[in-house]
């Protein structure tokens, strides 16, 4: 049987899918209604019962039975969930201990619990999946954010499986994104990358971010954090109370605390926040605010970002504060990948900027659709594999290596330190290299490792936080001085290798020398040179 | 990765003779989750289960690929049929002249010729067709010339045809013809094996045995030139038949070419049987295998004589020697048993002699012993008498020496004790 996986990516206000095309590109799939984007919403009304697309269209008529945001809630007890119920929010009950929503479901009162939910939204996900491949779907990678724990991971699983839907693997939200960006993934043979990234994945309710270094192609996640009023909603908020402020002003109904008014404005805010990321410009409409008042106007760009400026350092205060856990500097981030819809906002990036002033930033993949990318790229990589032997590559004795704390370099000329295997490398490592001689006519070469330190970081200066931002302009100024890369100096002397006899007669720098650097778990060190045109070698390695 | 970096000379103190020197360990590794996705946590998982090296992976990964292409390779393609230039003079060639062009050549098969298989014809049909064909010529512009493709139709009927494609193979001018040169220097096996190879294929029974080498047996290369010999062989030269039986209208002149073909065919195969013949008795007079096996055969046969020859001169050689051993045996025998004769005589006449002398002595010992009477008697010589008689009794029935030197020990101790003559008496009575 031809084996079809494909990636969905569960998120909390949006799912999608993608599967690989047979142009070797990742296609994320649309449903039935034409969005690549499947709400994750679940709705009852009458005798019928709704998913995705159509259940967000009757949210507003019926919010007392439309589910949503119960991704948060997946493996958690009832306890730990604030309940908030109202006129907008269906009741939740606690059934054995789980969370339920109590629907309104054919004249009948209804419990399901939150993986009950999950499971009918996953199952209307891998049907919208079958109906547009026209093939069954025989397995699926889903992505989880970092701070799911195991539990929360074993009931999602569970939850899919009673979907239908065979569950390859389970991975990590920024790992995903890492890898529909192709971070750090070599070419299947061929060089090493040595690379380390910052993560930035703001979706709708949480603002993820999270420090990720690829050594060799293998991914190890050094710092993570994440804020939950951070995120895309948070952003639409602050529009709302501009709109609402406006309403006032033109109308003098005031509508804070009419929460039908202020699910109205929302629902047309979160369209003008998208287009504001657009053109400097958006026009925002409601009808029937309140009162039956309706609400005609448009918004500047600049006054949303200068309403959303708290939010904007917020931000930049998260990603500061993790450099500063996994103490990095900023030059010491290689690629800044943006995932979700909310890091389009043009100020969001430009704030970005404060920190990273030349870093690349990887946004060309539809940033709401990087993670399922992302899947959809895992699953085609383990499609071929057994279920048993997926599970075997995760469990910790693989996935729990040594990685080494110092990075191991050479030192060149003018005693500047080279780096070769940087720290956070997982263990077993393997590094080559081609070395020129430095003389003409010289036999033999000298090699020596050391094992370096990071020089201390320059003396943060006290950043006078300027609440009121004004122009870009004055911004500018701000940004004199790019991070520097992080330097390192030479610590420990750890081996010297000597390869003699090369051909006689060859200018400075002709002869090509391969030196393979090699650390295993237990940290034992091999070093092989090599010169490539006579072959002539030689081979240390530690006690 | 190539580093813009110089390796210098070893420093000053480095002693010649040793080529590294390790001096601390790295800082103590820690542990650390790896994220379980990509391709290059996939290696490092199979790595770490198939507990492999790098160097080991890789090379077990390579194999996996190759294998997994060759796999796929069978996939057609037409490299086998090689890309070989048309000769300009042949794409002029006259149609009708077919028979006499290269049949192979005109569908760019001269590479493989006999050897191309139904498939590979078929395939370099249509690849000429698709170039020549006059429609595809005339759209680009050219005349409207189907003279080659007149001709690549007749080479592909020609070759499709099982019966006209082996009258084609068997005057195939391409391929040689050519006995080899007797005189010839050079290896035995390249040279012939190719003309070997090339004659199979004539051959009505497959598979035909080929030349070998210096390490077939005998009887392989004896089951070679047997066959060899009796070659069967479906070569015909219908192919040069002078003129076509067909189109004649006369009854006789038909007969009369096709009489004459017959002739011509039956003298090409003749000849034909006697080149194969030649190349036959070429190669056997010539083989060094034969050479080696009638020389192998020589010693064992000489082998043989000799153990034989051996044989027999051993046998005579024992046959002498025995006859020698029994005469001195014999001789021995006939001087220990004249030895034992002379032995046994002076023997009993020892026995003789000693017996004489007991007897003496037993009748010293009656004289001095009053003739053994009861003492106090006088011996009257009727007394003497009787009693000397008595004792030639006693004598005589004591037989042997050992009687006689009892007999005396008996008389002996009866004289000392006095009673002698009752045991005199006692013992005539016993022994005669």
């Amino acid at each position: 049987m031809e084996s079809v996986v494909i990636g969905i990516n569960f998120g909390s206000t949006n799912s999608s899918i993608a599967v690989l095309a047979p142009n070797g590109h990742f296609n994320v799939i649309a449903n039935a209604d034409g969005e690549r984007m499947i709400p994750s919403v679940v709705g009852f009304s009458g005798d019928e019962e709704f998913s995705g697309t159509q259940a967000l269209q009757q949210a507003v008529r019926n919010p007392k039975n439309t589910l949503e945001g119960f991704r948060k809630l997946i493996g958690k007890k009832f306890e730990e969930v604030k309940v908030s119920s109202d006129v907008t929010h269906p009741d939740m009950v606690s059934k054995d201990g789980v969370p339920a929503y109590k629907v309104n479901f054919k004249d009948q009162e209804h419990i399901f619990t939150v993986p009950e939910v999950v499971t009918k939204l996953l199952q209307h996900v891998h049907e919208e999946a079958e109906a547009y491949l026209g093939a069954k779907v025989t397995g699926a990678v889903l992505a989880v954010p970092t701070y799911f724990t195991e539990h929360q991971r074993e009931v999602l699983s569970q939850s899919a499986a009673a979907a239908g839907i065979n569950v390859l693997q389970i991975i990590q939200e920024p790992v995903a994104a890492a890898l529909a960006y192709n971070f750090g993934q070599a070419p299947v043979k061929g060089d090493a990358q040595d690379k380390t990234a910052l993560i930035l994945d703001m979706g709708a309710s949480s603002f993820d971010v999270t420090v990720l270094s690829a050594r060799s192609g293998i991914y190890t996640i050094l710092e993570t954090a994440h804020d939950e009023a951070l995120g895309g909603a948070a952003f639409t908020e602050q529009l709302v109370q501009l709109v609402a402020q406006e309403f006032k002003k033109k109308t003098k109904v005031d509508v804070i605390g009419n929460k039908r008014a202020l699910l109205k404005i929302a629902t047309a805010a979160e369209i003008t926040k998208k287009q504001l990321s657009r053109s400097p410009m958006a026009p925002c409409s409601v009808e029937s605010v309140a009162e039956g008042l309706d609400y005609h106007g448009s918004i500047n760009r600049l006054r949303f970002e200068l309403a959303s400026t708290k939010l904007f350092a917020k931000c930049n205060e998260l990603i500061e504060h993790i450099l500063e856990k996994a103490e990095l500097t900023a030059g010491a981030i290689d690629e800044i990948i943006l995932v979700g819809g909310a890091t389009r906002m043009p100020k969001f990036q430009s704030r970005l900027r404060d920190i990273f002033p030349e870093t690349t930033m990887r946004l060309e993949q539809e940033s709401d659709e990087a993670i399922t990318v992302g899947c959809a790229a895992q699953a085609s990589l383990i499609a071929g594999f057994d279920k048993e032997d997926i599970v075997a590559s995760t469990k910790e004795n693989i996935t729990v290596t040594p990685h080494t704390v110092k990075p191991i370099g050479v030192v060149g000329s003018n005693d500047e330190f080279i780096t070769i295997i940087p720290n956070h490398t997982p263990l077993p490592a393997k590094r080559v290299f081609e070395f020129g001689q430095a003389a003409a006519g010289q036999q033999e070469v000298y090699f020596a490792l050391y094992e370096g330190e990071q020089d201390p970081l320059p003396p943060k200066k006290e950043k006078v936080e300027k609440v009121d931002i004004g122009s870009d302009d004055e911004e500018e100024e701000e940004e004199d001085e790019l991070p520097a890369k992080p330097t390192f100096h030479k610590t420990t002397l750890l081996a010297e290798v000597v390869l003699k006899e090369l051909p006689a007669g060859a200018k400075a720098g002709e002869l090509k020398i391969e030196a393979t650097v090699q650390v295993d778990v237990t940290g034992k060190t091999t070093i092989t040179l090599r010169e490539k045109k006579s072959g002539k070698q030689v081979r240390a390695e530690s006690a | 990765m190539v580093m813009d970096f110089l390796l210098p000379s070893p420093p000053k103190s480095w002693s010649a003779d040793k080529t590294s020197a390790f001096h601390a360990k790295i800082t103590a590794p820690v542990n650390a989750s790896i994220q379980p996705a990509g391709r290059h946590f996939l290696a490092h998982a199979r790595r770490h289960i198939h507990s492999r090296t790098f160097s080991e992976d890789e090379k077990a990964t390579n194999e996996a690929e190759a294998a997994a292409k060759a796999a796929n390779g069978t996939a057609q393609d037409d490299s086998d049929l090689g890309d070989e230039p048309e000769d300009p003079a042949m794409l002029r060639r006259d149609p009708k002249d077919w028979k006499d062009q290269d049949q192979y050549a005109v569908l760019g098969l001269s590479a493989l010729r006999y050897k191309a298989t139904e498939d590979q014809i078929r395939r370099a049909h249509r690849r000429k067709v698709l170039r020549h064909h006059p429609d595809k010529k005339a759209a680009s512009g050219g005349l409207h010339d189907d003279g080659f493709f007149k001709c690549i139709q007749k080479a592909f009927e020609t070759l499709m045809d099982p019966v006209k494609r082996r009258q084609w193979d068997s005057v195939d001018p391409a391929v040689s013809d050519s006995v080899p040169n007797a005189k010839s220097k050079g290896d035995f096996y390249k040279l012939y094996a190719p003309v070997f190879l090339r004659e199979s294929r004539f051959s009505n029974t497959q598979p035909v045995p080929q030349l070998g080498n210096a390490e077939s047996s005998q009887e392989e290369v004896e089951s070679f030139y047997d066959f060899w010999y009796k070659f069967d062989s479906w070569r015909t030269f219908e192919w040069m038949d002078k003129e076509d039986g067909e189109g004649h209208d006369s009854r006789d002149d038909k007969r009369y070419f096709e009489k004459k073909n017959k002739a011509e065919r039956a003298k090409l195969k003749k000849e034909d049987n006697q080149r194969l013949r030649e190349i036959v008795d070429l190669a056997l007079s010539i083989d060094p295998r034969i050479k080696i096996f009638k020389e192998q055969a020589n010693k064992q046969r000489n082998a043989k004589k000799r153990e034989k020859e051996e044989a027999e001169k051993k046998a005579a050689e024992e046959a002498a020697a025995a006859a020698i051993a029994a005469e001195a045996a014999a001789k021995a025998a006939e001087e220990s048993e004249k030895a034992a004769r002379e032995d046994g005589k002076k023997n009993k006449e020892l026995l003789k002699r000693a017996v004489r002398k007991e007897k003496k002595n037993l009748k010293a010992l009656i004289k001095d012993n009053n003739y053994f009477l009861p003492a106090g008697q006088t011996p009257g010589p009727v007394e003497v008498e009787k009693q000397l008689e008595l004792l030639d009794a006693l004598l005589d029935g004591a037989k042997g020496l050992d009687q006689l030197e009892a007999v005396r020990k008996t008389l002996e101790d009866g004289v000392k004790s006095g009673n002698i003559a009752e045991i005199f008496k006692a013992e005539v009575a016993k022994r005669s």
